[in-house]
């Protein structure tokens, strides 16, 4: 499922190294092009639209082999030797984001397990159209994440770091990006 | 308050219209004073606004960009403004509509110029202190133009589906008490012409 080249001991020792350091961790084309291909075609399914609009508007997929894929020992076993330890993957979401779609910062979003790993399946993407996946720093610039099809993106658990996805303007369309994000204990 | 406003809005059955509709409004007590400033009022405001310095505005609620507080500006026609804001006379005014007791003098005030693609997400505006919330609008958008004052139904403290919708219309005023049902919003701005208004709260 996942590219060799993050297999090798040295690409892991460099992400291991990195995430120690910054508390972060960005890879892209993490899964082999095959799978990215197979994953997408069920990331568009049909979802429901939820909306808590003091928190968040997107829609939310139900996809089986998606959940799969992003809890399994695959890639749970790759994120525990990155991370130092034994892993566990849990409430892996699927949501489908459009124009006026977004989330805000909220406690039960950024304090939830020791890390979050967000993964993006979208085509081509404009950053002018907003939905970036921005984590905010109390203490330092904010991170910002582009919107890239088959990015992971790994970042620690911290009460002053907080996730969350900007507002998607009128000028994205009908484009839509998914975004799978799990916790990690 | 005559060099500033329209006639029209002192007389006391437009009052006491506007009282009732205060009462009345939905989802939350609100109301809406169609040509409140005077033409030349709302000019020299816009000619006012080409000189301050608009900050761009960024997080996760909203975008958009904003002065400083206005009681530092240094251009006549919004000092003016200010000192109109400010007066003892605004306030009995507002007082007399809306019944909230508030302190002549004690406001913030600032510009907001929002262009494509700006928005302001889904608050209910409360902070210590804060008791009227205002908006003055300086200039038209049509309907299809977005820029729309949202006003969202509060379901057991939490925002629910949107029930009101005010457009900007140059020289209206939209007055409304801030409170833990005060859910609102600025819809995203959907065309090229940008929309400047002055808001801020009455303490």
């Amino acid at each position: 499922m996942l590219q060799e080249t993050y297999l090798l001991l040295d690409t892991k020792e460099q992400l291991r190294l990195a995430w120690q350091s910054e508390g972060y961790v960005q890879v892209d084309h993490l899964l082999s092009v095959e799978d990215y291909i197979r994953l997408a075609k069920c990331a568009w399914g049909k979802g429901k639209q939820v909306e808590r609009p003091a928190r968040y508007s997107y829609g939310l997929v139900s996809s089986v082999p998606l959940v799969s894929a992003f809890s399994g020992s695959v890639l749970s076993g790759w994120l525990g030797s990155i991370m130092g330890g034994k892993v566990r993957i849990k409430d892996v979401s699927i949501r489908h984001f459009g124009h006026g779609d977004y989330t805000l910062l909220h406690d039960a979003v950024y304090t939830a397990g020791v890390a979050q790993f967000f993964f993006i399946f979208s085509g081509m993407w404009d950053p002018a159209w907003g939905g970036g996946l921005t984590v905010h720093r109390d203490k330092a610039s904010p991170l910002q994440v582009g919107l890239k099809g088959n990015r992971f993106f790994l970042v620690r658990s911290r009460d002053e770091w907080k996730p969350f996805v900007q507002y998607i303007n009128h000028l994205a369309g009908k484009e839509t990006f998914v975004l799978v994000q799990g916790t990690i204990s | 308050m005559r060099e500033t406003v329209n006639d029209v809005v002192l007389s006391g059955d437009y009052v006491a219209d506007k009282m009732k509709e205060f009462g009345k409004g939905k989802p939350f007590s609100h109301v809406v004073f169609d040509g409140f400033l005077q033409k030349k009022v709302v000019e020299g405001l816009l000619t006012g606004f080409e000189k301050e310095f608009f900050e761009q505005k960024r997080a996760d609620l909203f975008q958009f960009s904003q002065t400083s507080d206005l009681h530092g500006s240094k251009q006549k026609a919004l000092k003016a403004f200010v000192h109109f804001l400010d007066s003892p006379e605004f306030a009995e005014y507002l007082i007399r509509i809306t019944g909230v007791k508030m302190k002549a003098g004690a406001s913030d005030v600032f510009g907001s110029r929002y262009s494509s693609t700006d928005y302001l997400l889904c608050h209910d505006d409360q902070l210590e202190g804060r008791k009227l919330a205002f908006i003055f609008y300086l200039n038209t958008l049509r309907e299809t133009q977005g820029g729309a004052l949202a006003f969202r139904a509060d379901m057991k403290g939490v925002p629910g589906k949107i029930v009101k919708r005010i457009h900007p219309k140059a020289g209206r005023l939209v007055v409304f008490p801030v409170s833990s049902q005060s859910w609102h919003e600025v819809e995203e701005i959907v065309s090229e012409v940008n929309r400047y208004a002055i808001g801020g709260w009455l303490h």
